[in-house]
């Protein structure tokens, strides 16, 4: 049991996501877990006006994350990286869309009211030059001049068309218009999913420019263009509408990508399971069972579906002890395992790789 | 009584359009506005609650549901406050503090108005002392929160210890929203939790002492 042997290696970490996201193993699935934090001292103190002022004061949020990944141990195959944010609305901002900071994350004002509104929004063209896309691509280039190859810089969170439609119209519209104008509402998906593609595109160009690895909030690993596609609003609907409505514009935003992990969130989003797994393309599932559904030794019949689906699949462990139930229960192959609860420091954290090590031989 | 059973079945459906035309036949009729909201609309959105409990609906037809619903209650209402027929129960409800959601809130509201209750909303991002002035001007019976984010439990927590210390002795408090649980429920001291908008109205009768 010794940390050092267990720091980030971008070399061994990429090898044990090439065999993951292939659903196998090298000497161990990949391990993403974080170590208590010691308080950084020279964290700037924010002294903004508003919340907004905050969001997009690229400097001090640069050097806060900066801040962070210096006071950080990074072990197993845990990225040190920092994913530029603005919110989960930025893709919804290239149709024009507000955001409003809260503290901990923001919304966007709906901007389609009504039929007329959903016309003008379908000859829209996306507006990469946004103050949000700009704040954005300013994050990137600074990070990656202050982080001078010591951390990595993320792709920013991107939302697929129906969520970009969500922000954009608001759900309870959406679900209505769902009914009403069910065609307009598919055209607009696929409108919202060529943009999404052109923005992810964008923003893969420059990052790769930069030399960062492909990587995201999620923490994964690829050299190339990868992603989490995912689709929140669809827990609002039926099995019939999710395969028939939404499936076509996931197809299409993930078309371009060589690795995608899907992120099912909520236990409402599982009866999309079945369309979910018949994805083309799909590599691995990032199953979220979310805040009160018990832990991930729970939800082992899920994880196994998507076993049986040939799907690699990320275990969101509650603690160490669930992710050893998990392995134990699931073997090695085509496992990712994250710990959630931070351990107390780094020789627990490296008992824990050497475990996962022991079992996965 | 076969317009009755039809407007139940129309509000079902979300069928916007029917429900307006029957009940309008239904008042030409002479058919009392009480008796068209006990008897043809409250027992369509109880369809509308089970088969949303069951998974055999999803949101998009609860809302066409409820918006057939509300449209005949454009005609109804005027005529109720005339007879002098007021809802028996009030709710109090919204999203708690810090939370800007309010999809699983509108859901529950609109549960609670098809099953005859009063919905004072008040939005979202609600603190804890505007639940309980409004909850006092209005009288209220029970008490709504609604959370999404995991976030704002403690916003939640918050505002049931203030509503119990503040002592509404006659209002019962309710909550609900993605992260929360029976346990968590249990825990911070609420009298009732719903997990889903289906459920919200056998709960809220429950805490009101009517037969759900």
């Amino acid at each position: 049991m010794n940390p050092r042997n267990h720091y980030f290696s971008l070399a061994a970490a990429s090898a044990r996501f090439d065999a993951f996201w292939q659903g196998g193993r090298l000497d161990r699935p990949p391990v993403s877990l974080w170590i208590e934090q010691k308080h950084s001292l020279r964290a700037p103190r924010s002294n903004h006006a508003t919340l907004r002022d905050r969001w997009m004061d690229v400097e001090f949020q640069v050097e806060s994350a900066l801040a962070r990944l210096e006071t950080s141990v990074f072990l197993g195959d845990t990225v040190p990286s920092w994913t530029p944010n603005v919110g989960p609305d930025l893709t919804s901002t290239l149709f024009n869309a507000e955001l409003v900071f809260g503290e901990t994350t923001s919304w966007c004002q709906h901007t389609i009211h009504d039929r007329a509104d959903w016309e003008r929004f379908l000859e829209t063209a996306p507006n990469f030059d946004n103050e949000y896309w700009r704040t954005i691509d300013a994050m990137i280039t600074l990070a990656a001049e202050r982080f001078a190859g010591r951390y990595y810089v993320a792709m920013p969170d991107l939302h697929g068309s129906f969520d970009m439609l969500s922000g954009l119209r608001g759900p309870e519209d959406l679900c209505l218009d769902l009914v009403d104008e069910r065609d307009l509402v598919f055209r607009a998906s696929l409108h919202c999913a060529r943009a999404y593609v052109e923005g992810f595109r964008r923003l893969h160009q420059r990052l790769t420019a930069l030399g960062m690895p492909g990587t995201t909030w999620t923490n994964y690993l690829h050299n190339g263009p990868v992603y989490v596609p995912s689709c929140d609003f669809w827990c609002l609907v039926s099995k019939d509408v999710g395969q028939e409505l939404i499936r076509p514009s996931i197809e299409f935003e993930m078309a371009p990508l060589e690795r995608t992990i899907f992120h099912l969130d909520g236990p409402n989003a599982l009866q999309h399971l079945e369309t979910m797994l018949a994805l083309p393309g799909l590599n691995a599932v990032q199953w979220v069972y979310g805040a009160g559904q018990g832990n991930a030794s729970q939800w082992l019949h899920v994880y196994r579906r998507c076993r049986e689906a040939h799907k690699a699949v990320q275990i969101l462990a509650e603690d160490a002890a669930d992710a050893l139930h998990c392995l134990r229960e699931l073997g090695p192959d085509g496992l990712w395992i994250c710990v959630g609860k931070p351990f107390r420091n780094a020789d627990r954290a490296a008992e824990f790789l050497d475990e996962v090590h022991r079992l996965s031989a | 009584m076969p317009l009755l059973n039809d407007l139940t079945a129309a509000v079902a459906a979300g069928k916007r359009t029917d429900t307006v035309r029957l009940t309008q036949e239904l008042l030409a009729a002479g058919t009392g506005p009480g008796t068209i909201v006990e008897q043809g609309l409250v027992p369509g959105m109880a369809i509308v609650g089970e088969q949303f409990k069951k998974n055999e609906i999803f949101v998009p037809e609860m809302l066409v549901a409820a918006r057939a619903m509300k449209e005949a209650l454009k005609l109804l209402e005027p005529l109720l406050a005339a007879a002098g027929i007021m809802p028996k129960y009030t709710v109090v409800v919204g999203t708690v503090q810090g939370d800007l959601h309010d999809i699983g809130k509108n859901l529950i509201s609109m549960m609670w108005r098809g099953a005859g209750f009063a919905v004072v909303d008040l939005g979202t991002n609600v603190p804890p002392e505007k639940y309980f002035s409004a909850a006092q001007e209005h009288k209220a019976h029970l008490v709504g929160l609604s959370a999404l984010l995991t976030t704002t439990m403690p916003a939640m927590k918050e505002t049931v210890k203030i509503l119990k210390a503040a002592g509404l002795p006659n209002t019962k408090i309710m909550v609900g929203g993605a992260p929360i649980t029976q346990a968590f429920a249990d825990d911070i001291g609420a009298d009732g939790y719903a997990a889903d908008a289906g459920t919200a109205v056998d709960v809220a009768k429950k805490l009101v002492g009517e037969a759900a």
